[in-house]
């Protein structure tokens, strides 16, 4: 069964993009500035908090972020609007990732490792802080396959059949995916906190 | 499914113990039900730790190098060169067919010839207006022509 055997497809075209960032998006392919500067303003910040989660490096996040707004820009034409325009900035957000994740791994068999500032933050002092540390540094554990799809579900808010129909892959391997990830976060975090508290 | 999912399965499903089939139907519930994806979410065990993750700020200047990145051009000449390797291996593969010799030094000789002729090819798609490259083809060309030339030359002397 595809990715399109549980309606994906269908129930992403009954929930196209809003109507005026349909607006915006028209205007910005007909060279309208002002609308290309809306579309990079409404969605630098998620695609910048995806690619930061996804590569842990605020550089790489950052490179990965423009390029991917970039490749949003001069594709616009190809986007087609009965898919939410977020998912499909996401699609392309998660492949630049990929890419920026490959050629990090090319420069780390040639350039010294990284140094990692492992001390607390003024934010990981207080409790939800340190909660939250704990599960910065459990995503960070997690293969790159698993953290995507809890980033989308549970950063993003895109919703099940939406994450399948990016991955391109039938609804039911994607929940087994998010199971498995949900899992092994878990374990990963308890780790972290049984190992802060001793 | 129309009701409200079942405390059980909301559970199930935070806990990742559903099979296949009822993950799926519950999640395509859950995509249309604001109502059981937040108690799905308060089941969640990691839900204050998801709430708690602080959202990250988008870099100073950062759409302004977006629009910068954007005037700049893009770059293809790598991609170009792709298929006019294939050529490149096609043409040269003709001219040492002509020349002759011995089959391992023509493998060599046809990797080497293959990447410039592909390497040239590319340039010169990409900067046809620029007079270095025009004369670098040129002069590439004319070596190949004086080799091609050589060879025959000196395979007719063998000859006679």
């Amino acid at each position: 069964m595809g990715a399109h055997g549980y309606g994906g497809s269908l129930a992403l075209r009954l929930e196209p993009a809003p109507v005026d960032e349909l607006a915006f998006i028209t205007a910005a392919l007909e060279g309208d500035a002002s609308a290309r500067a809306w579309l990079v303003r409404k969605h630098s910040t998620p695609v910048f908090r995806f690619c930061l989660r996804m590569l842990g490096n605020q550089e790489d996040a950052q490179d990965a972020a423009q390029e991917t707004m970039v490749k949003v820009l001069r594709n616009l034409h190809r986007y087609r609007s009965d898919w939410r325009f977020s998912t499909w900035v996401f699609g392309i957000a998660r492949n630049t990732c990929i890419d920026e994740h490959r050629r990090r791994k090319r420069r780390r068999t040639t350039s010294e490792v990284e140094v990692v500032d492992k001390s607390a933050s003024p934010y990981e002092v207080t409790e939800s802080g340190m909660r939250a540390e704990r599960l910065r540094a459990a995503l960070d554990e997690l293969p790159p396959l698993y953290r995507e799809v809890l980033l989308l579900y549970h950063f993003e808010q895109l919703k099940y059949r939406e994450i399948a129909e990016l991955l391109e892959l039938p609804l039911g391997t994607v929940m087994n995916r998010i199971f498995r990830a949900r899992k092994k976060l878990r374990v990963i975090y308890d780790e972290h906190e049984a190992g802060g508290n001793a | 499914m129309t009701r409200h999912l079942s405390d059980d399965l909301i559970l199930r499903f935070a806990e990742g113990d559903l099979g296949e089939r009822e993950a799926v139907e519950a999640a395509l519930h859950i995509d249309d039900c604001p109502h059981c994806a937040a108690r799905v979410a308060l089941a969640e065990p990691l839900a204050e730790a998801f709430a708690a993750m602080p959202d990250p700020v988008l870099p100073a200047g950062f759409e302004q190098a977006v629009f910068e990145a954007l005037d700049q051009p893009e770059a293809t000449v790598a991609a170009l060169q792709i298929p006019w390797l294939g050529i490149g291996m096609i043409l040269s593969a003709a001219l040492l067919m002509m020349v002759g010799g011995e089959p391992t030094a023509m493998l060599w000789k046809l990797a080497a010839v293959a990447r410039g002729i592909g390497v040239v090819v590319g340039l010169v798609v990409n900067h046809l207006p620029s007079p270095a490259v025009v004369l670098t083809l040129a002069a590439t060309l004319a070596f190949g022509c004086s080799l091609t030339a050589v060879r025959l030359l000196g395979l007719s002397r063998e000859s006679s």
